[in-house]
């Protein structure tokens, strides 16, 4: 039998990271966008003239 | 899911698209739930039993346990785009935003797994065929290609302002990737000329695989196939987020 077991090692390392970044990327743009959202709602309504 | 009012009460249109005067949807609370805890264990799972508790190949060796994130992946990538290209209908006949918000959920988690797709695919391939990657090899080729016209499913979602516009073109790409998909499963039967071997469990009759290793491919397209529909119920809480807040700055 040949021995491949570091490709092996190599294909699931990589693909983890793939869903691990992507997983973190979500996270992390909803983290931004409930900021925003939230200081959107704090704004101060303009007075009128 | 659990949910928060908006409380400024911002009901029309913004880059959304929406125009009917209805209320604007709840902010979610958290993009990931119980739903992606079960599916992040499930995968954690899928690991543990791919690398400890599956046999080794007697001729390819430990390499053969890719498949076990190589095939499930393109399944998964599979179902996403299906549903892009589903939820496409759908807005181009009812108009209806959320289905235009998770068909480019779909798009952008159909993106991810077939990167996994052509990043474990060459690995494998240079270690078993001795070469990255084969360009009459119809099967790599149409994948990379559905690739492509994914990215540019994004890319025009990015680049055009006007939200009805840009839910029509998007979706005619959509539909156009998804009719890819039997090409790239019946690459094998159509071309002679090929590196991938035919179906070993997808096809007419009994599955060829040993049944401990069949087992845990059939729990690792479970599990990816939950970790798909995790992605995409985030990715399509991001969306809600982006144009609730897109409206709120309005």
């Amino acid at each position: 039998m040949i021995d491949t077991t570091s490709t092996y090692h190599v294909a699931y390392a990589v693909v983890g990271v793939i869903y691990a970044a992507y997983a973190i990327s979500l996270w992390v743009r909803a983290r931004r966008l409930r900021e925003r959202l939230a200081a959107a709602r704090i704004r101060p309504e303009p007075r009128p003239e | 899911m659990t949910t928060i009012p908006v409380s400024n009460g911002t009901s029309n249109s913004g880059s959304s698209g929406r125009s009917n005067g209805t209320p604007a949807p709840a902010a979610p609370r958290a993009v990931f739930d119980w739903f992606s805890a079960v599916a992040a264990l499930g995968v954690v799972g899928i690991y543990i039993r791919a690398i400890y508790f599956t046999p080794i190949e007697r001729l390819q060796g430990a390499a053969q346990k890719i498949y076990y994130l190589h095939v499930p992946a393109a399944l998964a990538a599979y179902i996403a785009i299906s549903i892009t290209a589903l939820m496409s209908i759908v807005y181009l006949w009812l108009h209806d935003e959320r289905a235009d918000r998770l068909a480019e959920a779909g798009a952008e988690v159909g993106l991810v797994f077939l990167t996994v797709v052509l990043t474990s695919g060459p690995l494998w391939g240079h270690r078993i065929w001795g070469a990255w990657w084969a360009w009459w090899d119809m099967r790599l080729t149409l994948t990379l290609f559905l690739w492509f016209i994914v990215a540019a499913y994004l890319i025009v979602r990015g680049g055009v302002e006007e939200a009805a516009m840009r839910g029509r073109y998007s979706a005619v790409l959509a539909i156009l990737a998804a009719l890819l998909i039997p090409f790239i499963h019946l690459s094998v039967y159509l071309f002679q000329a090929r590196l991938h071997p035919m179906p070993v469990v997808l096809k007419p009759g009994e599955p060829s695989l040993p049944p401990e290793m069949l087992t845990t491919f059939l729990l690792a397209f479970a599990a990816f196939a939950l970790l798909c529909i995790a992605f995409i119920r985030a990715r399509y809480r991001v969306g809600l987020l982006r144009d609730l807040a897109a409206e709120l700055a309005a």
